[in-house]
C-alpha cells in the first residue's frame, strides 16, 4: 500500500486562503489510510516529510485559476529557492530529491479557486461551494 | 566633485526587499553607500482601534520567520497592560519557545541563507550559490541545517500547535500547558542538535581561514552595542536588563529597564529608506550608531550560563585583542552559532524543568493601565512593543521598534566599507556584490519586520552619474 501524505496549506484567516485546510482536515475527519498535514506555508524542513511518502497531494487555494485544477508535479531539476518564507511545492520536491534521492512516485497539486482573500475566517460562497467537491477529488485520488 | 552611483537591488537572501546604491566619485572612487530599504507595510498604524487582545496573533503575521518573537514581546507588552505577574510555568514556557525561535531563525541563516557562499565561495556561479548548490557540495551538511531548523519548529508546534503565526502567548501567560508525553520527544533531539552545532562551529572556524583576507573588511569597525543581560551579567533572551556597551568593550550604560528605552534610544528617519534609523539618544544621530542581536549578546554579556557556549564565548571573545568587543561584523555568524548552542543547551535545561508541567499557565486580570511596553530578544536583536489603550483595551497608538532597524547604520556602514575595499569605478562583477550581500546578511536583516514589509528578493543593480544618468543596469 502506497503510503499517502495530504498536505493542505493555507492561512485560515484570509478567508479562501485557508481551504486547503478546510479540505485537510474534512479529509481527516471522513477518512483513514493516509496522513494530513495543515501548514500555513511550506517550509525546507517539509523536504525530509515528503521524502517519507509515496504519494502526496497538495491541496492549496489559487487565484490564477477559476475552476478546481489537478496538476501532476515533478521535482523538476534546476528548480530554485528564491526565498525562504514560502516554498513551492515543485520546491519541496527538489529539495527532498536533492537532500535524500526520494521523492513521492506520485504528487499532486489541487487548486482550488480562491476569490476573497482579506480578513475573514469564512470562505467566500463561491470556494465554500467546492469543499466536497474537492475532497471527492482526493478521496478518489488517494483511495483510488 | 561629479559622482555615479551603482545601485544593488534587491538583496538576494535575505527575508525582505531592500537594494543598494554606491555612489563613486568622477574618479571612480567610492563616496558613500546606502542600503535602502523600500517596502511599507504600516503594521503599526493598522493596529490601531484594534484590541490589544488580537495583537499577539496580528503582530506574529508580521514575519514568516521571526513570528513567535513578535508573539511573545506583544505578550509581555499585554502583561504591562494587565499589570499583572505571569505564572512560574508560563514564563518558563515563553522562554522555552523564544529559545526555539532563536534556534530555527539562526540555522536557517547560518545553513540556509549563508553558507553557498562561505562553502561555494563568493565567486561562485550565482546559479549554484544556493540551497541546492550547498547540498551539491555537502549534502550531510545541508541535510542536518535543516534538521537543526525543524528541531526548534518542531518545539514551536508542540508548544503552540503550529509552527509559523502560533496565537500560543497571550497577555497573561499562555493558552495551553505543556503536554508532558511531548517532553522525551523533544529531549531525543538534543544529542542530534548540539552535535550539529559543535560541527556548525568547526566548519565555521574553517571558514575564518579560508576567509582571513575577506573578512576584515566585513563591517570592521567601532560602535557601540546593545542587549539584555540577566541581573548577574548573563546572556539573556528573556526578561533582562538593557546594556549598553562601547567598541572599546566599556559598559557605558546599564541595568535599563527596557521599559525606559526612550529615555535612551531615539529613531531618525531618511528620505531614501522606509527603515528608520535607531541611535543611542547620549550620543546623537548618527554617532550613537549601536549594533544589536547576536554579536552584540555575546559581546556585552558577562558570561553565558551553559557549560558548551560559555566556552566557545571565551574562545570568541579573544578575537577581540586590545579592542575589547569584537568589532568585526563578519563575526555576527560565529556569535550565531554559540547562540545556538546555547539555544539547544538552555532548551535541555528547561525540557528537565519539572515546572514547565505546571498547569497554572495563566493569569487573568482587566485592564489596569493605559500603556503598556514588552521587550525581549528576538534572534536579530531586542525587540519593543509599545502599545496604548483605552479603558476596554483598544489600542490608540502602536510602536514597534524593530532590531533589523537598530542595525540600520551599521549596515550602511558594512556596505560602504565593502565599497571602498572591493568596487573599482562602475566595473561591477558577481563576486563583488555578493560580497555585498553577504556584509548586509551577516545581521541577517528581516526587512519584513524592520519595514513591515513583504516581498522576495532577485537581483538589481544601477550604475548612476552625477546627474542620474543609468551607466549601468543589472538584474538577476
Amino acid at each position: 500500500m502506497k503510503r499517502t501524505l495530504v498536505i493542505g496549506i493555507g492561512n485560515t484567516i484570509r478567508g479562501d486562503d485557508g481551504v486547503g485546510i478546510r479540505v485537510a482536515e474534512l479529509l481527516a475527519e471522513r477518512y483513514t489510510g493516509f496522513d494530513v498535514l495543515c501548514v500555513q506555508q511550506l517550509s525546507p524542513e517539509h523536504a525530509e516529510t515528503v521524502a517519507q511518502y509515496d504519494r502526496v497531494v497538495i491541496v492549496d487555494a489559487s487565484v490564477a485559476t477559476s475552476a478546481l485544477r489537478v496538476t501532476p508535479l515533478h521535482a523538476a531539476p534546476g528548480t530554485r529557492l528564491p526565498r525562504t518564507h514560502d516554498v513551492t511545492p515543485t520546491g519541496i520536491l527538489a529539495l527532498a530529491a536533492a537532500l535524500y534521492q526520494k521523492t513521492p512516485s506520485e504528487a499532486v497539486l489541487v487548486e482550488v479557486p480562491a476569490s476573497a482573500c482579506d480578513f475573514s475566517e469564512q470562505l467566500s460562497s463561491p470556494t465554500a461551494a467546492l469543499v466536497e467537491e474537492t475532497i471527492d477529488v482526493v478521496a478518489h485520488y488517494v483511495m483510488g | 566633485m561629479a559622482t555615479r552611483t551603482i545601485t544593488i537591488s534587491p538583496v538576494t537572501r535575505i527575508e525582505g526587499h531592500a537594494k543598494i546604491t554606491i555612489q563613486l566619485n568622477e574618479k571612480g572612487i567610492v563616496k558613500d553607500a546606502r542600503f535602502h530599504v523600500n517596502e511599507f507595510r504600516g503594521f503599526e498604524k493598522f493596529c490601531e482601534g484594534r484590541m490589544m487582545w488580537e495583537m499577539g496573533g496580528i503582530t506574529s503575521r508580521i514575519c514568516g520567520i521571526c513570528p513567535t518573537s513578535h508573539l511573545i514581546t506583544s505578550a509581555k507588552a499585554g502583561d504591562a497592560i494587565l499589570a499583572i505577574a505571569i505564572p512560574e510555568t508560563a514564563q518558563k514556557l515563553r522562554r522555552l519557545i523564544t529559545l526555539a525561535q532563536w534556534l530555527q531563525s539562526h540555522a536557517l541563516s547560518f545553513f540556509h541563507l549563508s553558507s553557498p557562499d562561505f562553502l561555494l565561495g563568493f565567486d561562485a556561479d550565482p546559479a549554484t550559490r544556493n540551497i541546492f548548490g550547498l547540498i551539491a557540495h555537502d549534502k550531510e551538511f545541508a541535510r542536518r541545517g535543516i534538521r537543526l531548523r525543524k528541531f526548534g519548529q518542531e518545539i514551536i508546534e508542540v508548544l503552540g500547535t503550529r509552527r509559523i503565526h502560533t496565537p500560543w502567548a497571550v497577555a497573561g501567560g499562555v493558552r495551553e500547558p505543556f503536554d508532558p508525553a511531548k517532553r522525551e520527544y523533544l529531549l531525543n533531539w538534543i544529542p542530534e542538535a548540539k552535535a550539529t552545532a559543535v560541527m556548525a562551529l568547526e566548519a565555521l572556524k574553517a571558514i575564518h581561514t579560508k576567509f582571513e583576507h575577506d573578512i576584515p573588511n566585513y563591517g570592521n569597525f567601532r560602535s557601540l552595542f546593545m542587549g539584555m543581560v540577566g541581573d548577574d551579567g548573563s546572556l539573556e533572551y528573556y526578561d533582562g536588563t538593557l546594556r549598553v556597551m562601547d567598541g572599546d568593550g566599556n559598559i557605558i550604560a546599564d541595568k535599563i529597564n527596557p521599559i525606559k528605552y526612550r529615555d535612551y534610544f531615539g529613531e531618525a528617519s531618511e528620505d531614501w529608506s522606509y527603515l528608520k534609523f535607531p541611535y543611542y539618544k547620549p550620543l546623537g544621530y548618527a554617532k550613537g550608531m549601536y549594533r544589536v542581536g547576536p554579536l552584540a549578546r555575546v559581546n556585552i554579556c558577562d558570561y553565558i550560563d551553559t557549560p558548551m557556549a560559555e566556552a566557545e564565548r571565551k574562545i570568541f571573545k579573544a578575537l577581540a585583542g586590545d579592542a575589547g568587543t569584537v568589532n568585526n561584523s563578519f563575526y555576527y555568524h560565529y556569535a550565531r552559532l554559540i547562540e545556538i548552542l546555547f539555544s539547544v543547551e538552555k532548551i535541555e535545561m528547561l525540557l528537565n524543568d519539572p515546572v514547565i508541567l505546571g498547569q497554572n499557565v495563566r493569569a487573568k486580570a482587566m485592564i489596569n493601565q493605559d500603556h503598556g511596553i514588552g521587550a525581549c530578544e528576538a534572534p536579530r536583536g531586542t525587540l519593543f512593543h509599545e502599545y496604548w489603550v483605552n479603558e476596554d483595551g483598544k489600542l490608540t497608538k502602536v510602536d514597534l521598534v524593530i532590531a533589523t532597524a537598530q542595525n540600520n547604520l551599521a549596515m550602511n556602514r558594512t556596505v560602504r566599507q565593502l565599497a571602498m575595499q572591493y568596487l573599482d569605478g562602475a566595473k561591477v562583477t558577481e563576486g563583488i556584490l555578493n560580497r555585498i550581500e553577504a556584509g548586509i546578511r551577516c545581521f541577517d536583516p528581516c526587512l519584513s519586520c524592520s519595514t513591515h514589509a513583504i516581498g522576495m528578493m532577485p537581483m538589481h543593480v544601477q550604475v548612476v552619474d552625477h546627474e542620474n544618468n543609468v551607466l549601468c543596469d543589472v538584474r538577476r
